[in-house]
């Protein structure tokens, strides 16, 4: 007995002392860790999706972006029950809108920092014109995220490489012209990488054309406020021609209408739509894959198997006026009827009075073409464009103007987008005597008056007017003279929706407050000014 | 309330020991006397003194009655006294026992029994990996009065500890059956990791013994428990080392003894129901408030009314008499509770048994909530040699506990179960053929603005339970190599599996036709399993009198794994299947998780003792864990303490009326491990929200999920600990006093990130916290006579917690409480340096604004630009508005006004024990308290604002300024429009609770004797049967979604029941 209890004291002593260090070694069963990833295509794909994915969360495209941060002077929040919203103009740092948007895009930065990390490892087993399409969309995405962050917030934090410890959370804002300068390097970058347009039979995907014309836009915002370095001007119609050359192949919808439709039918057409964001049919009507266009926006319906919806977002009446008499746009951007009963036939469309204006909706995108199915309540599989062919046109003419002046090639731009608005693109058009051309012979200050209307009117609730505005400089003038003019004008049931984000606007509300979540814990940042 | 109690009670000890003194005094002049008196006739005594279980009692003090001769009893239990003079009579003594008058009236042989004292402290205390006689104690240990603690009828022991030992705080989060119970011993050392205690279970370490997986503690029926111990100072924890910091809970449960077999059976039955109720609007004042909040909707809705086509609008007087449905009253109910416990124990000197069998079954006092559980265990010990003894345990245990949570909807509050209850609309339109109480959602409020569901039809349909697995077994063997040299080892292993099922049908919130997902539900298999390996090595010498030497050395290893396997679907098209249809419906989720971990440590102990007085402990473990990286493995645990037995001084013994005293100073390092298995590693996940969709083609994306951390490390905590044990007039009075300092560095923190890094959160090992305290114990056996007995204990701790460093040097760190969306990013609570690790922090509550603040301009109201607004737009404030104190002065309310507004942690808490004994009555009274903390009372924000059409607030709301009571503080509604936190919220939560109050009757043994039954009691107990409180809310002992940075928050809590039962002890 003695012998056994001394063999098994020498035998936990030899265990503890040479065995405990195997023993103690546990390794994670359920992650795998960095080092061990980035082995094959598999892995670098879905870590692609992984970096695309920031792209379609509640906070991002699938509703803050297109909606409460997008309120201008087209539409307004109708659904809150409090007036405080950043839909309102009356927020503070601790927005959960805000905290979120802030979140999403560095989330996606660490993405793409850690993806770029790992791209060029030599371990890495995957054909090279693969590995280097998914590097260029990293970088294109970065880039993007940055634009998204320096678009609404000025100067921010500048990380090109992954955070590195959990000690690594100081950081300084980087000032927002260095920003443009990181976001075009890698978006320069990205066009030489990235696959061309006609590589894909869909659009979610970057490609070449999609960069350049991104290019455009973040040139076009360098040239504007707060920055103003002009000089990005003729950078801006440099990339719009280049994605306008006719080997890229892309052309105008004939139909306008058709491209939204087709949104929410689910069909890609990459010739007018350069990239959208894409939601997907899930079962759990969660926002994982579907998003909230069409059912926070769209027109109002409770009945779930034709598109519920929240029509959350009405019109202004001011938008709906602006419009040219014979622009197709206007009764397809904002619906002319609402959904009822009619001798027993459910969901039948019922004109609107020509005095009910604020009831109205953005219409442009409408569940009852969704054909995916079933219909979830709140979410929907309904794409949203974030580059249309109609907007590099348009971005050329603005550049244009802006480095030429109003020349023939300026006007051929717009006039190319007015053409379809008036319907003379379809196979029958509705008024084939229309006078769609804008007239000649404006000046320079007259021809980017008429761009900045075109452009609200071609691109109306595609989460750019607001951007715009802020970019021309024009955003608190306009959302001010607006909130006096509904004011004074809108029915008594609608005056104080319609008008708060107007009146509420002021100097501050150009940038977005720092989160309130990333003061607390960042010391070397600093709040913007008047937040 | 609570200090003029105690105060009380000190005061009739004061009296009682005038009293005594003055006996003593003349007790002494008597014996003065007597000495000059000349012995008439002598006799000798001879006999044995037996235990209950007629086991020779040795050491047991025989007196002479009224004298200061006497001897004490042998090994054998033998005594020898010669009485002075016939008849005489003698006194035997023996701690733990009752005392006992024996008298005689003839010389002779006498066997005396001698029976347990039920009160009094147990004499032994068990410690890590040994037990100690508590005189010879140099930590601070607390013992449970176990027959006390038995007499509450509660599931688990946990439920019944609150208030019996001090230095112990015990707040459960709410009155849910089977909901969590926090226990913190001398205050919370960890901010954002888990101050649970360490549960050893006949010796076998539990970490998170409250998991999905096992919850050993629910395991346990309270009646097998034969002691609970706490482990409270370093120099007893450190023997548990890295998972000692939040002190030690040893629990022993009961085994054989040596002879006749005693079978005993323990039942119960009784009912809870919710001592308090919350009133809500009347349907008249709910009326009232609508047409304030939306007069023209609330009009069409309540007051107009179209009769033979001619509309006609009443008055709101109409709903004067009108009663409304009382939803409170539909949800709870009064629920029966009930159990069985049976039990046989019994051996002879080589082998003893022990085995016991039990039922449980307890209803919530919330529709479709409860609990029960079966249960079984079995122990056998066997001396094999005069050298080996062997041993083991076996148990097992099935529970279920179902019910709809009522307060743990996090994204949007107005899901939560009792605020849908209080908030539900009493009435339903004028003249409408709605019936509220049967309709499933609420069809006259517009689907497109809100979906109203009925909490009553959804609470009687939603399936939510847990059915739990629980295993237990242990053995050991312990073999006498030497004399004074002993081996033990011991193995066990413990596995728990738990199903949490889900189902909702199409007559809950979740599941009805309006939903995505239809009928749907789940469910998920939680398993972990763990094993243990201890060695020991003991060895005693005593070197002639003077000097003993105790010296333990072990090595131990422990390892476990857990998993979860789970599955969701939806759209499921034959609901009367239940979840067996969860095949035919689309899955949704499959839930597949496993983790595992391992802990090797070597332990070493002395206990010297010098001349039986002075005496020295001195521990040392050293711990290594798979949860950290290569170097940060290893952690050491070291700790010592000093004690001496004033009492045993000879200048002591002088003192007479203190019969023993000891002084005792402890200091040690104890470490927290409190982190997940893998929490240092970085890693990818894949998870399913993450993928994304190219040309309708569904890809899985992943994304670095944690950056990892190699330097993670054990949190530490220094302790010291000074105490003091007094025992008056033997053991009539005694007295524990205990100071303390614990200083726990390189905290565990699971650390906000700044959205700069990418990440939301990430463990670091930051900053430090200091917890200081006092703790006094009073025992006392006021009254000790034959017929009548009084015992009485009080216990009051004090704990003092300090932040002293944050992390990166910050000055605070605010903390939010998720309780909806809305709220997710507003802090309610700070950390600051030198003040505790949670106060609450908001603004400060000034009323409201009164006409005096506005000019009138026309018809409208315009706050004067020299009166401070509330947060919102001047423009939008009204009279009756809710009004803040502009704390810097800039007539701004916004972050900058906001302070320290509330303090959650108690100053005190303490219990208060009583133990009535009088012919074959026994009363048993518990009091608990605490003291001097505050509550947040989310309650008051949703139903106390008015925040909203169609929902009803509490009744006190009705009260709420306005033109005609501009008196009122209490906002108008849409008053309170900006999200703060503010003293509005915060209320005082002392409260001073009737725990316990246990009567039962003993039938007399001579009755039972003839019907062969040793012992019946039958008995009537209440638990929670009054709380003295000011709180408001139901309970003012209530934390829901606790956290140490997040405590005392109240929100749809489900209320405490008050409990009564009848039941029946029967021994045979």
């Amino acid at each position: 007995m003695k012998r056994i209890i001394y063999s098994l004291l020498v035998l936990s002593a030899i265990t503890g002392s040479v065995g405990c260090k195997k023993f103690l070694d546990k390794v994670p069963t359920d992650f795998v860790s960095p080092e061990n990833y980035f082995k094959n295509e598999t892995d670098v794909m879905t870590s692609l999706a992984g970096v695309y994915d920031v792209l379609g969360k509640t906070n991002t495209y699938s509703r803050t972006l297109i909606f409460e941060n997008d309120i201008s002077d087209e539409g307004f929040n109708s659904l809150s029950s409090t007036p405080i919203d950043l839909s309102f103009n009356n927020y503070d740092a601790t927005h959960v809108g805000i905290n979120g948007m802030w979140n999403l895009f560095y989330q996606g930065i660490n993405r793409a920092n850690m993806f770029l990390a790992n791209i060029d490892k030599p371990e890495l087993v995957m054909d090279a014109a693969k590995r280097d399409a998914a590097k260029g969309e990293v970088l294109f995405l970065r880039g993007y995220y940055y634009f998204m962050l320096a678009s609404n917030w000025g100067d921010v934090p500048l990380r090109i490489k992954p955070t590195a410890n959990a000690s690594d959370v100081n950081v300084a804002r980087t000032p927002v012209a260095k920003v443009f300068e990181q976001i075009v390097k890698d978006m320069e970058e990205a066009a030489e990488l990235v696959q061309p347009s006609s590589a894909y039979a869909f659009n979610s995907r970057i490609t070449k054309s999609t960069v350049w014309g991104i290019l455009a836009r973040v040139n076009l915002k360098w040239a504007g406020e707060p920055v103003k370095n002009t000089e990005r001007f003729a950078e801006a119609r440099k990339w719009a021609l280049k994605v306008m050359e006719p080997a890229n192949g892309h052309v105008l919808n004939p139909d306008y209408k058709q491209i939204f439709i087709n949104h929410a039918a689910d069909k890609y057409d990459p010739k007018e739509c350069l990239w959208e964001v894409e939601f997907n049919k899930s079962l759990t009507g969660g926002q994982e894959e579907e998003g909230a266009i069409g059912s926070i926006t769209g027109i109002p319906n409770s009945d779930r198997n034709f598109g519920y919806s929240y029509g959350a977002l009405h019109v202004q009446a001011k938008y709906y006026n602006s419009f040219e008499t014979g622009d197709l746009r206007r009764d397809w951007t904002i619906n002319p009827f609402y959904y009822g009963t009619v001798s027993g036939v459910a969901n039948s469309k019922i004109n609107y009075s020509a005095a009910q204006i604020y009831n109205r909706c953005n219409a442009k995108w409408r569940r009852e073409y969704e054909t995916a199915l079933p219909k979830n309540v709140n979410t929907t599989p309904i794409n949203f464009p974030l580059l249309r062919y109609a907007d590099v046109l348009l971005m050329f003419a603005e550049a244009e103007n802006e480095v030429n002046g109003p020349t023939a090639d300026a006007y051929a731009a717009i006039n190319a987008v007015r053409k379809r608005a008036f319907g003379l693109t379809l196979p029958t058009p509705p008024d084939p005597a229309a006078v769609y051309e804008l007239t000649a012979g404006l000046d320079e200050s007259e021809f980017r008056a008429a761009v900045y209307n075109e452009r609200s009117h071609e691109l109306g609730f595609e989460a750019l007017r607001k951007f715009d505005l802020i970019r021309w400089g024009i955003y608190i003038t306009t959302m001010n003279v607006l909130g006096a003019e509904v004011n004074a004008t809108a029915p008594a049931e609608w005056k104080a929706k319609a008008s708060l984000a107007g009146v509420n606007a002021a100097q501050r509300h150009l940038l977005l407050p720092i989160p309130s979540a990333e003061m607390a814990l960042n010391k070397a940042i600093i709040q913007n000014p008047e937040w | 309330m609570t200090t003029k109690l105690t105060l009380k009670h000190l005061f009739q000890l004061t009296i009682k020991y005038d009293c005594f003194m003055k006996r003593t005094a003349s007790l002494l002049v008597l014996f003065l006397l007597s000495t000059q008196c000349i012995w008439a006739q002598q006799a000798k005594i001879t006999g044995k003194v037996l235990g209950e279980d007629g086991e020779p009692l040795p050491g047991v003090s025989v007196m002479i009655k009224d004298s200061k001769t006497g001897t004490v009893t042998d090994d054998q239990g033998n005594y020898s006294a010669t009485l002075p003079k016939l008849p005489g009579i003698l006194v035997f003594t023996s701690a733990g026992y009752l005392s006992r008058e024996v008298n005689y009236t003839r010389a002779g042989n006498f066997t005396v029994n001698m029976t347990k004292d039920p009160q009094s402290l147990k004499d032994v205390v068990v410690v890590g990996y040994g037990q100690v006689r508590r005189k010879d104690l140099t930590g601070s240990v607390g013992s449970i009065n176990i027959a006390d603690l038995q007499k509450a009828p509660v599931k688990s022991f946990d439920e019944a500890l609150a208030g019996r030992i001090a230095g112990v705080q015990v707040v459960s989060s709410e009155g849910k059956p089977g909901s969590s119970i926090n226990v913190v011993i001398r205050g919370g050392n960890s901010v954002t990791q888990s101050n649970s205690p360490l549960y050893v279970i006949d010796g076998f370490p539990m970490e998170d013994p409250g998991s999905d997986a096992a919850n050993i503690i629910n395991a346990i029926d309270p009646a097998d428990i034969e002691s609970i111990d706490v482990l409270k100072d370093a120099s007893a924890t450190a023997i548990y080392g890295a998972r000692g910091a939040n002190g030690v809970v040893v629990i022993t449960t009961k085994r054989g003894k040596a002879g006749k077999t005693a079978i005993s059976y323990n039942t119960y039955y009784g009912f809870q129901e919710s001592s308090k109720r919350l009133d809500v609007l009347s349907p008249y004042e709910f009326v009232k408030l609508q047409t304030e909040i939306n007069p023209t909707l609330a009009s069409q809705m309540y007051l107009e009314q179209t009769v033979n086509g001619v509309k006609d609008t009443l008055p709101l007087d109409y709903y004067r008499n009108k009663t409304g449905i009382d939803w409170e009253d539909q949800i709870m109910r009064r629920a029966p509770m009930m159990s069985h416990h049976l039990s046989v124990s019994g051996g002879n000197a080589k082998t003893k048994m022990a085995a016991s069998g039990s039922y449980l079954g307890q209803d919530g006092i919330v529709l479709n909530s409860g609990f029960r559980r079966l249960q079984g265990r079995l122990s056998i010990d066997h001396e094999a040699t005069d050298k080996l003894k062997v041993g083991f345990n076996v148990s097992y245990a099935n529970s279920k506990t179902w019910g709809t949570p009522t307060s743990s909807s996090g994204f949007n509050n107005e899901l939560n179960l009792l605020f849908s209850v209080w908030a539900y609309r009493p009435i339903a339109l004028l003249n409408s053929n709605v019936d509220l109480l049967e309709s499933p959602n609420d069809p006259e409020i517009e689907p497109s603005q809100e979906h109203r569901y009925n909490p009553i039809v959804t609470t009687q349909n939603e399936l939510r339970q847990n059915f739990s697995e629980n295993l237990v077994a242990n053995g050991y063997a312990e073999y006498s190599i030497l004399r004074n040299l002993k081996f033990k080892t011991t193995g066990g292993y413990t596995r728990g599996i738990t199903r949490s099922d889900v189902f909702n049908n199409s007559q809950t919130r979740s599941g009805n036709p309006s939903t995505n997902n239809r009928v749907n539900g789940g469910l998920t298999f939680f398993n972990s399993s763990s094993w243990l390996n201890e060695n020991t090595l003991t060895w005693n010498k005593r070197f002639n009198a003077a000097h003993n030497l105790t010296v333990l050395g072990g090595f131990t290893m422990q390892g476990g794994t857990s998993n979860a396997l789970g599955a969701y679907a939806i759209l499921l098209p034959s609901e009367g299947l239940g979840l067996s249809g969860l095949d035919e419906g689309k899955p949704l989720s499959i839930t597949s998780t496993s983790s595992e971990w391992s802990l090797a440590s070597f332990l070493a102990r002395a206990n010297y003792t010098l001349f039986g007085k002075y005496l020295f402990t001195a521990s040392f473990r050293s711990d290594g864990s798979s949860r950290f990286a290569q170097d940060n493995k290893w952690g050491y645990f070291p700790s010592a303490a000093f004690a001496w037995r004033l009492g045993s001084e000879k200048w002591m013994k002088q003192i007479k009326f203190i019969s023993d005293a000891k002084i005792r100073a402890s200091w040690g390092i104890t470490g927290n491990n409190n982190v997940g298995n893998f929490s240092y590693f970085a890693g990818y996940s894949v998870p399913i929200e993450a993928g994304y969709s190219w040309g309708n083609t569904p890809n899985n994306g992943s994304y670095p999920s944690s950056m990892g951390n190699k330097d993670l490390k054990w949190e530490r905590t220094a302790q010291m600990d000074l105490g003091l044990d007094l025992e008056f007039f033997n053991g009539w009075l005694k007295f524990t006093a205990d100071v303390y300092r614990k200083n726990t560095s390189d905290l565990l923190l699971n650390a906000n990130l700044p959205g700069n890094t990418g990440y939301s959160r990430q463990f670091k090992n930051i900053g430090k916290v200091r917890n200081e305290g006092l703790e006094f114990d009073l025992q006392a056996s006021i009254v000790n006579n034959k017929d009548f007995r009084w015992n009485s204990g009080v216990n009051i701790s004090f704990n003092r917690n300090k932040v002293l460093e944050l992390a990166d040097n910050e000055y605070s760190m605010l903390s939010t409480q998720y309780w909806g969306d809305d709220w997710v990013l507003i802090p309610g609570y700070i950390a600051r340096l030198n003040e505790p690790v949670a106060q609450f922090y908001g603004h400060v509550w000034d009323g409201v604004y009164t006409y005096d603040d506005f000019d009138k301009i026309g018809d409208n109201y315009i706050l004067k630009s020299t009166v401070t607004n509330n947060g919102q737009d001047r423009a939008n404030i009204k009279p009756g508005h809710i009004k803040y104190k502009d704390l810097n002065g800039d007539r701004i309310i916004d972050n900058n006004d906001r302070t320290v507004i509330g303090n959650p942690l108690p100053i005190h808490t303490g219990g208060f024990t009583n133990n009535f004994y009088y012919k074959g009555f026994d009363l048993n009274v518990l009091f608990q308290w605490s003291y001097g903390n505050d509550i947040y009372n989310a309650n008051t924000w949703a139903l106390g604002t008015g925040y909203k059409f169609n929902t009803n607030q509490y009744a006190y709301y009705a009260d709420r300024w306005s033109p005609e009571n501009q008196d009122s503080k209490i906002p108008v509604a849409k008053g309170t429009m900006s999200k703060y936190y503010s003293t509005r919220m915060v209320e005082d939560g002392s409260f001073l609770r009737l725990k316990t109050v246990s009567l039962g009757y003993n039938f007399s043994p001579a009755l039972l004797k003839k019907a062969k039954i040793s012992a019946v009691r039958v008995y009537v107990t209440a638990q929670n049967l009054y709380t003295w409180t000011n709180y408001s809310g139901y309970d003012p002992e209530v934390s829901v979604r606790n956290s140490a940075l997040t405590p005392g928050f109240d929100y749809s809590a489900y209320p405490r029941a008050r409990t009564m039962v009848f039941g029946l002890n029967a021994t045979f």
